[in-house]
Order: C-alpha cells, then sequence, then structure tokens
C-alpha cells in the first residue's frame, strides 16, 4: 500500500534502481509509490530517445577510425621501447609523455598516405578557433617577400604597389577572401561555392615534429585552380598556404614572426595632420567610443602621439566586426590615428571569463551547499554567479574608464574647455557613475540570498573611498567566492567582508555625485 | 540500462589482459565520444590510444581505478578541453545538418523523416552540458562518475538530467 508519508527517491536513488543498486527498502518505495514510479518512466523514455537520437542519426554519421586499431601489445610494445631508449627513467612521467609521442608518430608515420581525415572536418575544426588578430603573414611572390597582417581591415595603404593589387584582383577574380586568405573559414567558403573539386590530405610534421595536416583542393573551374592550407597543432592554425592561379606562379603564404616593413596604420583624416589635436579633440573620441559602448570593457587605450599631433586609439584582439564599428564611429573625427594590432598595458579584465571558470568546483562543499539552498538551486545559483561576475566585471570596466577621464582630464584641462565641451565630460562621467550604480545595487540584490541580514554598522563613508580601488575589491572577492577555490573559512571571512565593499563602492558613488 | 564496468570486466584476470579487454570493449565508445566534442577523426583516434595506454600504464604500477570506463571517459573529456583555445561545446550540431533517409519506400520515408527530425529538434533544445551528461548516463556512468567526468557537481548533474528530461518529455510528448 503506498503511504503518502514515505518520502520520495531523488533522482539519484531512481537512476541507482536503473543500475541494480537500490537497497530493497528504496526498492519498495519505489514498487508503491505512483509518483515515483512515473518519474522513473520519463527517467527512462528521455534515455531511450536519446539512444534512439545517438544510434539513426548522429551515430551513422561520425566519421569511422581512420586507421586500423593498433593492438594493445604494440601500443605497450612501442612505448616500452621508447622508454628504453630516453635516458630519463629518473623522470618516468617524462618518458612516458616521450613514449607516447613517438608512438603517435610511429602510428602517423606509417601510413602517411593513407589518412582518411576529412578535409571538411579538420578545415571545420581549424575555422571554430578564433586565432589572434595580430597574427601576420609574409607572400612570396615574383622574388619578393611582402608582409601584411593576416586579416586586413583596410587594404587602402597596399593599393599603391602593384603587386598587391594585382593579388588583390586575383583573389577577388576566384571568389577567395583577400582580407583573410590565410584562415579555414576562408578556404571552406572558397571551397563550398565550387561546382566540382578533389580534395587531399597529407599528414607530415613540422621542426618540432608536431603534426601537420595539409589540405589541397583542386578545381578546374575559375581562376584558382588549385589552393592548400597546411593546418598546425593541437587547434589545426593554419600556419601556410600556396594557391595556384591560372598562369601564375604559385603563391605562397606563411604566417610569420619576422619583423618586416610595416604598413602605416589607417588613419581616419590623414589630410589634417598639421594641426595638433586638442583635449577637446581627445574628449570627441571618447565621446563617439562611448557611443558605442567601447569606452568601458573593450581592450582600447587612448593617448597622445609624442608631438602631441594625432589622438591615438590602440587595441588588440577585437574581432573584425568590432574593429569595423570602431573605425567607422572614429572616421569622421580629424587627427585620429587606429592601430589594432598595439601592444596594451590594460588592467587585468575579468570580462572574458571562461565557462569553466565561472562553474568553479574550488568552492567547499558545505558554502557551496548553503550558496544553491539560499539561491534556490543548483542551476539558480550558477546562474546567478553568471550575473553577478558579469555585472562586477562591468562595474570594473566602468570605474577603469571614470578613472581615465579623470587622468586625461585632470581640473586644469577640463578648465580649457569650452562649455559644450565640459558639458560633454560631465555626462560621460555621469553615464559611467549612473551605470556603476545601477550594477552595484543589482549585485546587492542578487548576493543577498547569499549574504543574509545586512550590517548597516558596518559601513564606511570614508572620503578616501576611490572607485577603481572599491570596484576592483569587490570585483576580487565576488570572482574569488563564486568561481574560485578556498577553504570554508576564508569564505565565511569573504562574506563578512563583502558588504563593506559594496558599502565602500556606494559611498564612492555618492561622493562622485556629490562632487557635480 | 547498459552494464557497468566492474559487472562486465571480472576479476582474476592479468592487467594485461583486463586492460586488452576494456580496449576492445570500449575503444570505439571513447572514440566517438571524442568525436561528439568536435575534434578531427585522426586525432580522435590518437587522443583514444593515449587514454587506453595511460590506462594500461597506470593499472600496471599497482594504481586500483575503480571503474576503468568511468576513467577513460575522464581522460578523454580533458584531452577534448586541451585540444581547444576555448571550451567545445558537447555534440555542437552544424545547424545545416542533414538527416539520412534509408527507407525505399516514399511514405514510409516521409514518416521516418518527420520522425528524426522531432527527435534531432528535442535533442538541440538540450544545452551541450545536458547533452553530456546524458550521453554519459546512457553509456552507464553513475552521477558521480559523470560530475567527476564532466567537472561538476553530483547536484548539477542531477539538475541537468531532470532539465534534460522535462524538455525532453515536453518536445516530444514521450
Amino acid at each position: 500500500m503506498y503511504s503518502v508519508k514515505a518520502p520520495h527517491l531523488s533522482d539519484e536513488q531512481l537512476a541507482r534502481f536503473q543500475d541494480g543498486e537500490l537497497s530493497a527498502r528504496e526498492s519498495g518505495h519505489l514498487r508503491s509509490c505512483p509518483i515515483c514510479a512515473e518519474r522513473l518512466r520519463d527517467m527512462e523514455a528521455a534515455a531511450a530517445v536519446y539512444i534512439e537520437y545517438r544510434d539513426t542519426i548522429r551515430g551513422p554519421v561520425l566519421a569511422p577510425a581512420p586507421q586500423s586499431w593498433a593492438g594493445l601489445n604494440s601500443l605497450v610494445a612501442e612505448a616500452g621501447a621508447r622508454r628504453t631508449v630516453k635516458p630519463f627513467r629518473w623522470w618516468p612521467a617524462v618518458a612516458i609523455a616521450a613514449a607516447l609521442g613517438a608512438l603517435v608518430m610511429a602510428l602517423l608515420l606509417r601510413r602517411p598516405s593513407e589518412s582518411a581525415a576529412s578535409a571538411t572536418e579538420l578545415l571545420s575544426q581549424s575555422a571554430r578557433t578564433a586565432f589572434p588578430m595580430s597574427r601576420r603573414i609574409s607572400l612570396r611572390v615574383h622574388g619578393r617577400t611582402l608582409f601584411r597582417p593576416a586579416v586586413l581591415i583596410s587594404d587602402s595603404s597596399l593599393d599603391s604597389d602593384a603587386d598587391w593589387k594585382r593579388l588583390r584582383g586575383l583573389f577577388v577574380q576566384a571568389r577567395y577572401s583577400w582580407s583573410d586568405p590565410l584562415s579555414a573559414r576562408s578556404f571552406q567558403a572558397w571551397r563550398r561555392d565550387l561546382p566540382e573539386k578533389r580534395d587531399s590530405v597529407t599528414v607530415a610534421h613540422d621542426r618540432a615534429n608536431d603534426v601537420t595536416y595539409r589540405v589541397r583542393t583542386e578545381t578546374s573551374s575559375g581562376n584558382l585552380h588549385a589552393a592548400s592550407l597546411t593546418l598546425s597543432g593541437p587547434d589545426l592554425r593554419p600556419t601556410a598556404g600556396a594557391f595556384e592561379f591560372a598562369g601564375e606562379v604559385p603563391l605562397e603564404m606563411q604566417e610569420t614572426t619576422a619583423s618586416a616593413p610595416v604598413p602605416p596604420p589607417a588613419t581616419a583624416s590623414p589630410g589634417v595632420a598639421e594641426t595638433p589635436a586638442t583635449p577637446a579633440d581627445m574628449l570627441r573620441v571618447f565621446a563617439a567610443l562611448d557611443d558605442i559602448g567601447a569606452d568601458a570593457g573593450d581592450p582600447i587605450e587612448v593617448s597622445e602621439d609624442t608631438g602631441n599631433r594625432h589622438i591615438i586609439v590602440r587595441s588588440n584582439g577585437l574581432n573584425p566586426e568590432r574593429q569595423e564599428e570602431i573605425a567607422k564611429a572614429l572616421r569622421p573625427l580629424p587627427r585620429v590615428i587606429l592601430d589594432f594590432n598595439a601592444a596594451l598595458s590594460m588592467p587585468p579584465s575579468h570580462a572574458q571569463r571562461s565557462p569553466s571558470e565561472k562553474l568553479a568546483n574550488g568552492i567547499p562543499a558545505a558554502l557551496r551547499e548553503r550558496f544553491e539552498t539560499r539561491a534556490g538551486g543548483v542551476i539558480a545559483f550558477q546562474e546567478m554567479t553568471d550575473r553577478v561576475l558579469e555585472a562586477s566585471a562591468t562595474v570594473v570596466a566602468r570605474a577603469h574608464a571614470l578613472q581615465t577621464l579623470a587622468e586625461k582630464f585632470p581640473p586644469d584641462v577640463e578648465a580649457r574647455l569650452d562649455s559644450s565641451g565640459r558639458e560633454l565630460l560631465l555626462r560621460l562621467r555621469q553615464r559611467h557613475i549612473s551605470e556603476i550604480e545601477r550594477l552595484e545595487a543589482r549585485i546587492r540584490t542578487e548576493m543577498k540570498p547569499l549574504l543574509g541580514p545586512s550590517d548597516d554598522a558596518q559601513q564606511t563613508q570614508s572620503e578616501t573611498a576611490a572607485f577603481w580601488d572599491s570596484a576592483r575589491d569587490v570585483d576580487n572577492t565576488l570572482n574569488r567566492l563564486l568561481a574560485g577555490s578556498y577553504s570554508e573559512a576564508t569564505g565565511e571571512e569573504m562574506l563578512h567582508s563583502l558588504p563593506s565593499q559594496l558599502n565602500r563602492l556606494e559611498s564612492a558613488i555618492r561622493m562622485q555625485q556629490e562632487k557635480k | 540500462m547498459p552494464v557497468r564496468g566492474s559487472q562486465v570486466y571480472g576479476s582474476g584476470m592479468t592487467v594485461h589482459e583486463r586492460v586488452e579487454q576494456i580496449y576492445e570493449a570500449e575503444r570505439d565508445n571513447i572514440y566517438a565520444y571524442l568525436l561528439y566534442f568536435g575534434l578531427p577523426a585522426q586525432r580522435a583516434q590518437e587522443l583514444a590510444q593515449d587514454a587506453f595506454l595511460k590506462l594500461y600504464l597506470k593499472m600496471s604500477k599497482g594504481e586500483t581505478i575503480e571503474n576503468p570506463r568511468a576513467w577513460l571517459y575522464r581522460v578523454a573529456h580533458n584531452c577534448a578541453l586541451r585540444a581547444f583555445e576555448r571550451e567545445p561545446a558537447f555534440d555542437a550540431l552544424d545547424p545545416d545538418f542533414k538527416l539520412s533517409e534509408s527507407s525505399p519506400n516514399p511514405e514510409k520515408a516521409l514518416i521516418e523523416r518527420q520522425r528524426k527530425q522531432a527527435l534531432l529538434d528535442a535533442i538541440r533544445s538540450l544545452s551541450p552540458q545536458q547533452r553530456n551528461c546524458l550521453h554519459l548516463r546512457v553509456r552507464g556512468l553513475r552521477y558521480r562518475e559523470i560530475a567527476d567526468t564532466i567537472g561538476i557537481s553530483t547536484s548539477a548533474v542531477g539538475e541537468f538530467l531532470r532539465r534534460a528530461t522535462m524538455r525532453l518529455r515536453e518536445v516530444l510528448n514521450v
């Protein structure tokens, strides 16, 4: 007889029942409880659905193993043989790693030409990975070696050179991206549109003995008869390419770290560089960046050149779309130089935190359980963590932007601005302060269930509280508390100190508002 | 549900025999698991073979591995993460993925296509973590083992699976 007082089984207990590991008493409950029996049926139905998907849809399209499986005997024998020739017995980990590497190499070298790695698969894998925007490439043509950024934002600076112009024409005619030629994405786009093609993949080894794949596609249509891309390393980074245009000598392309004549950075308005840049010019740059949300969060530095003739906007790591957006916003402004491949000295940012960091398991079990209970469940806690850390990172970015404005426009410089300039500066500051205020309130609300009742007596009104310091303190604590590793005692200490840090930030906001 | 490793691989065997038996039984599954992260086939096969060699070396040194199959999935998962600069999504299907048809009968082919499309849509509506948990669960891993493989808490595994179950029930009305 089903008893309403008997506690229902957890999902994990139901899973243990499926595995035949549930105790007789708990199994007895399952037989008499229609609710748990229904949940078990749901779990079994979901598993059956997934198995059907795996076996009838996904499984059949998975690539078969490209080579026959090496027997365990030969795997072990080759690893063992490798260990005996390496004089590193005193350091087994290194010997094993070397043996594994040698074994993989041996397996690959055995039948390199029989590699069945699919060109599509390799290109898709490479295209999914983001590579640094600062990459440069060299092109070998007619005995000359030409250098350029791997990704061109604007090629107007190359147009004066006849070889560049001719090469661009060839690529454009072949419908192959000239702005990003050494990339799997561009190769895929060209290859996809070919009416007929023949692919081949060869496996080789580079100088460091790492495996590299060379994907080659040939076609009889268009002016580009064959192209190949060499993909290296675990992330399949395109490191070299070769292009065979009709009636042309093959064009070789390589990723390079060699220093080379760098094309001048794109200049928004080169014709007016004779007039020195003024604080008002710089302020307009900040305002234009603020309009597109690029003055807080994006890795951008704004400064004057040594002769105070230009405002230089430096950045690194922005995607091409964002670069184009920034270039467009700054184009109407005079005396501005853009450099999207600059080395920056930005403060550390948590804005691009990876999901795995957000899901760090370093929180002590007791605290995690308390957080999850108070936040309303596991998923609710993880979602709250994402929101709080994102808000906190934005607070830091806004505080940094505010500090930058204070450094660039100290009182004596601000005094030299005309009334509209001063008004614009005030508006920019106010936007940052309002946003920080909104986010601080949001963090406080989100964290309230975790912090428990607030202790107003801890509030400090220090006049020296600075935005930057207080925002950074809050951000550091939140990152460690929600996504870090620590002991339970340290966790309790952080929970205790967070309210006062938030109060410091709030004080800083109030002081800034009073200063206005 | 599939039977667990400890039930399949009895005792009384040498380490070599035991690992060989596991290797024969699981290498295709570990290889397929790596493919689900988007690794090229060649690389996935290399990593799968490495995982079994590591298992052998570990067990031959006398280390006890309670569930070698769960251990292999954990090694494979970690290898997959290390192979990418950014954390890869589990079973991130190409939006242009085309369903295959097997029935020559047009009417049956239509019904089969509709069924497969509904299945595909249902699985696509799950998050990568939910798909990963479900994949490992139907491979017979316990909650604790799934948690160790993916690097999340046991309660998170339960929550992902519960949500996946609810979602599939909603979408497919199973």
